[in-house]
């Protein structure tokens, strides 16, 4: 892995740490005691710098270390939570994506100032809500060791332990002791020996020639366990050692074995001996007195005792650390068990997939045209099977990019708490519907739109509390964003109780700018789809929020570029709802083929209420007022070949359909020479020439290899209305 | 010779190599044009083709092209000129314009393709001020082949995609609202609904 | 005989005039430890230890433990360098107890 693959892999998960953590903190706020969010925003900022120290990004390390101190005080009960606390974490976890941004865009090592200082200030705020804290808590941290706090503050030393007791035909074997322990003052410092003679009972019977020595020592030393043992390698066969690992490194080994990947499920020795806390000789001693033991044991049932009851019987580790590789053990189990069902894959991989899957549909509908025109009935069976497992392979790889929505939409819960903070509203977000499915990639492009409207209730919508309570209004205003499905697509609602759109103004803006007629008369839903017109923003002075450039218009335009669609109700004084249709996908749907003159179309299935053949007389075409009675409906039409502006064919047929189209509360009629019936269809973009182009929303390839166009029901229905609203007018 | 020499030393910042490059050469409404070789990318018949509504009378059209779909522009109807009627020698050169750093491939329906010719860079002459019937910034410059002057076309100004969609958009707003100040009927063919 | 011996009023005077070592050590223990019991006090100088290793220690060590159990007092003196430099590096100059002068001749090693 290069170097900028690791910094993008870090980035990547420090993002989705981060926007974990947030939500943490946001949830925190209303449920202060519940530890899973505390645990969340630890195990962040933990993860975190982790992560940083692997990588060697210091300053990361050097910030969040303390972070994760202060959550671990809060943890363990020394600090209490409340708002002041809520908000500097998340200026914290700001601040980190900050610097994690910096990591990325610049191989610069050094921090700049505005970052450094701001990290100092965050560190002192943090500290400072909790008055016990002392500066020792705020060990710098350099490069990838991380000094630990805690026991280090208890104990005036922070040791090794290490115990030697060499066997009594050392001597003779020609070591040494002493020279060992002369070399192992090499790699730290001796604070404290104990030296000792063991197994000497009778002076008299003591042989100056054997060895009776016994060391006790503490050491002070960076150095890992395995480089401690070498220290003894020799002495391996003669000397019984001991390496007890300092507190400050029990703390140390904990935490990198929760870095450790889940990925895998490693036995307790293998994951102990990765961290540095067993070596692989006290493994494999330990080993060895397991297998004695078992065959020791002559009774079969007395069950085998655990290698990591043996390794703290000798002394090898301590309890703790056991204990904690055994968590980890389990939680490694639950993980990859979790794994199996989810598999990190590469979007592009997908999206060449769903490309194929795409090019399958339509080759199977090839075959289709095929068999039926040289009336092929032996094969009928064999391609009808493959259409129906074309059909579920379809549908399978597009449920492989849904994702739910509630990400996008809980992203907002920090955007909503902030401003309203800013702004001195008191405002509540209500989420509804998180768990409603689209395509990842609409996901993607709906958030920029989505945040615009969420501020437009935010800044314009919601009023002061003193003016909402005049109102008789509750103080807090509340923001509902909600999302469901409907007829093939996702339905997003944004809706705010705050002081509405007042439609006299709009209308006056749009006059004054030219968009209409003075004396036109315009439906109330024609007066707020104005709204979305470019230049037309109802608040007169321009706030800090909207104050960037980013318009109703440009929200449309992007909703749209999306194959959706965007509407805006509001009730003066009572509040506004914005409500997005988005389709679920951009790769393939079901669709309804019809022909007119001498071109076919696909209506989305999704979209299509009903077909009425010409002659069923259930309904009644009103050609002057461009009307259709359908068994007492009224409903406005378009006759698509006569729209579109094509010549009549001179074979025309007779026996026009009528398809009725409904998109959300809107009907319309579509009156056509064909119906071809269900097709499935591949969306194929037409291009950036046609943009901006209404009534038509793609185009597809059929069976036989001729483009479909297809229609945009909602552009059509408005069309349709309009041509409508135009007669009544003149 | 001292003739050319003058010509080249004339034009010197605009042909400073004397480089020839390929063209290929295609009539449009009765006039011959050429665009840089490179800028081609296949030359196709046409098969069928289907018609988009509501959109200016250049867009001919989109075609399948290899299970993509692939836009046609009236050569001649983009220039200013008629409709060009499809005959057995129509034919589409597809070629591709950069939009933003996106690509987009573009077919170009002309009523015949020719030959490809070399023009030398001494051969070449920046796109007259004024007298050509066409945009001066569709004209990339002028290649003199023999005695005749053929017009070299600038494809990423022929087929501007911001252009392309910019018209169509003036094209649109006759369906959509809020109603503006109609129109000039002229400039639309398609797009109108009979009751008006 | 490496080690002289000297008694003087129930004090034992001994100096070893030899290195402390594994080579050593079978003789030198029979001798110390016979002096040990025949004396209530032992002064052992070790000036003159050349060098020492670890059966070297243990020996001093074992010295100190018996005088202990026989009530016997048993001090060392004038610690050759490479004893001092012994006891420092295991730190055991409080448990042996005697005063270490250190030689201005001190070399560092």
């Amino acid at each position: 892995m290069s170097m900028d693959e690791a910094k993008q892999t870090f980035a990547q998960e420090s993002e989705e740490l981060l926007h974990d953590m947030e939500d943490a903190l946001l949830s925190m706020e209303e449920s202060p005691d519940d530890k899973e969010y505390l645990n969340s925003v630890f195990r962040a900022m933990h993860t975190i710098k982790g992560a940083a120290g692997v990588f060697g990004f210091d300053h990361i390390v050097a910030f969040t270390h303390p972070v994760e101190t202060e959550m671990d005080r809060i943890r363990s009960g020394e600090s209490s939570i409340d708002a002041d606390l809520i908000a500097t974490l998340l200026d914290c976890k700001d601040h980190t994506a900050s610097l994690v941004e910096h990591v990325l865009m610049s191989d610069d090592e050094s921090l700049p100032d505005d970052l450094q200082i701001k990290g100092s200030e965050l560190l002192s705020r943090l500290t400072g809500t909790a008055p016990n804290a002392t500066d020792n808590n705020l060990v710098k941290s350099e490069g990838n060791e991380v000094e630990t706090e805690g026991e280090a503050k208890t104990l005036p030393h922070d040791n090794w332990l290490i115990s030697l007791k060499f066997k009594q035909d050392s001597l003779r074997n020609g070591l040494d002791p002493l020279s060992f322990i002369r070399y192992l003052g090499t790699l730290g410092d001796i604070i404290d020996i104990i030296t000792l003679l063991h197994d000497l009972d009778d002076i008299s019977n003591m042989d100056p020639e054997s060895c009776y020595l016994q060391f006790r020592i503490a050491f002070n030393s960076d150095a890992d366990k395995a480089a401690i043992e070498s220290v003894f390698e020799f002495a391996q066969e003669d000397c019984d050692i001991r390496i007890l690992p300092p507190h400050s490194k029990q703390r140390y080994y904990i935490d990198l074995m929760e870095e450790l990947p889940e990925a895998e499920l490693h036995r307790l020795g293998d994951i102990l001996m990765q961290i540095g806390a067993l070596t692989k000789t006290e493994l494999e001693n330990g080993l060895q007195i397991q297998s004695n033991e078992k065959t020791d044991k002559t009774d079969q049932d007395i069950e085998q005792k655990p290698i990591g009851e043996i390794l703290v019987e000798q002394q090898s580790v301590n309890k703790a650390l056991v204990d904690e590789a055994l968590k980890k053990q389990d939680k490694t189990r639950k993980k990859v068990a979790q794994e199996s069902q989810n598999i990190r894959v590469d979007s592009a991989k997908l999206g060449q997939l769903i490309n194929l899957v795409g090019e399958l549909v339509i080759s199977s509908a090839a075959m289709r045209v095929t068999v039926e025109h040289h009336g092929l009935g032996e094969v009928e069976e064999v391609v009808s099977n493959v259409e129906h497992l074309v059909e579920e392979i379809r549908d399978n790889a597009l449920q492989l990019r849904m994702v739910q929505i509630g990400d996008t939409f809980s992203r907002f819960r920090r955007v909503v708490r902030d401003v309203s903070k800013d702004l001195g509203k008191n405002i509540e977000l209500r989420i509804t519907g998180g768990d409603s499915e689209l395509d990842k990639t609409i996901v993607e492009k709906i958030n920029d739109p989505l945040t615009h409207l969420v501020r437009n209730c935010l800044d314009h919508g919601i009023e002061r509390p003193e003016v909402r309570k005049e109102q008789g209004k509750p103080a807090t205003g509340t923001v509902n964003l909600n999302a469901y499905h409907d007829s093939g697509h996702i339905v997003i609602e944004i809706k705010d109780d705050g002081a509405g759109l007042d439609p006299d103004r709009i209308q006056a803006k749009a006059e004054a700018i030219g968009l209409v007629k003075p004396d036109q008369e315009l439906s109330r839903q024609e007066i707020f789809r104005l709204a979305f017109e470019p230049g037309l923003s109802t608040k007169t002075e321009a706030s800090k929020l909207s104050g960037r450039g980013v318009g109703m218009d440009v929200v449309k335009r992007n909703i749209e570029s999306l194959r959706g669609t965007v509407e805006l109700d509001s009730e003066l004084g009572a509040g506004t709802t914005v409500t997005i249709h988005l389709p679920l996908t951009l790769a393939i749907i079901d669709g309804f083929l019809i022909g007119t003159k001498n071109e076919t179309f696909i209506v989305p299935l999704s979209m299509v209420d009903e077909c009425v053949e010409m002659e069923s007389g259930e309904w009644k075409l009103d050609s002057d007022s461009h009307y259709i009675n359908l068994r007492g409906d009224v409903l406005p039409y378009i006759n698509l070949g006569d729209f579109f502006g094509y010549t009549d064919d001179p074979s025309k047929n007779q026996r026009e359909s009528l398809v009725v189209v409904r998109f959300g509360r809107n009907k319309a009629g579509l009156v056509v020479d064909h119906l071809f019936g269900e097709q499935q269809t591949v969306i194929k973009p037409m291009g950036k020439i046609f943009q901006n182009l209404k009534g038509i929303s793609g185009a597809t390839v059929l069976g036989n290899g001729d483009i479909a166009l297809i229609l945009d029901v909602q552009g059509l229905i408005n069309l349709a209305n309009n041509q409508h609203s135009e007669l009544i007018r003149h | 010779m001292g003739d050319l020499m003058t010509q080249g030393s004339e034009q010197k910042s605009f042909a400073a190599e004397d480089e020839t490059s390929q063209y290929l050469t295609f009539l449009a409404s009765n006039e011959r044009f050429a665009i840089g070789i490179l800028d081609v990318k296949e030359l196709i018949e046409i098969n069928t083709m289907t018609q988009v509504p509501m959109t200016p009378d250049f867009i001919r059209g989109v075609i399948n092209l290899r299970g993509s779909v692939v836009p046609v522009i009236d050569l001649a109807s983009r220039l200013g000129r008629d409709i060009s009627t499809l005959t057995k020698r129509s034919c589409i050169v597809l070629t591709e314009v950069a939009l933003n750093e996106e690509t987009q491939t573009i077919g170009m329906l002309v009523d015949e393709v020719n030959e490809i010719l070399e023009i030398s860079q001494t051969h070449l002459q920046p796109p007259p001020n004024f007298g050509a019937e066409i945009r001066t910034d569709f004209i990339k410059a002028m290649g003199r082949v023999d005695e005749e002057f053929i017009i070299l076309l600038d494809i990423n100004h022929v087929l501007s995609i911001e252009e392309l969609s910019v018209l169509e958009q003036i094209a649109d707003t006759k369906n959509s609202l809020p109603k503006k100040e109609a129109d000039d009927p002229d400039t639309m063919k398609t797009g109108q609904n009979t009751n008006d | 005989m490496t080690i002289s011996f000297q008694k003087n009023n129930d004090v034992g005077y001994l100096r070893v005039d030899d290195e402390m070592t594994i080579y050593t050590a079978a003789e030198q223990k029979a001798e110390l430890l016979g002096h040990l019991c025949d004396c209530n006090e032992i002064e052992l100088n070790l000036s003159n230890v050349t060098e020492i290793d670890s059966a070297g220690l243990q020996l001093l060590m074992v010295m100190k433990s018996e005088g202990i159990r026989l009530n016997h007092d048993v001090r060392f003196i004038h610690h050759s360098q490479p004893v001092i430099e012994i006891i420092e590096l295991l730190k055991i100059s409080t448990q042996f107890g005697d005063p270490i002068v250190i030689p201005s001749e001190w070399q560092t090693t």
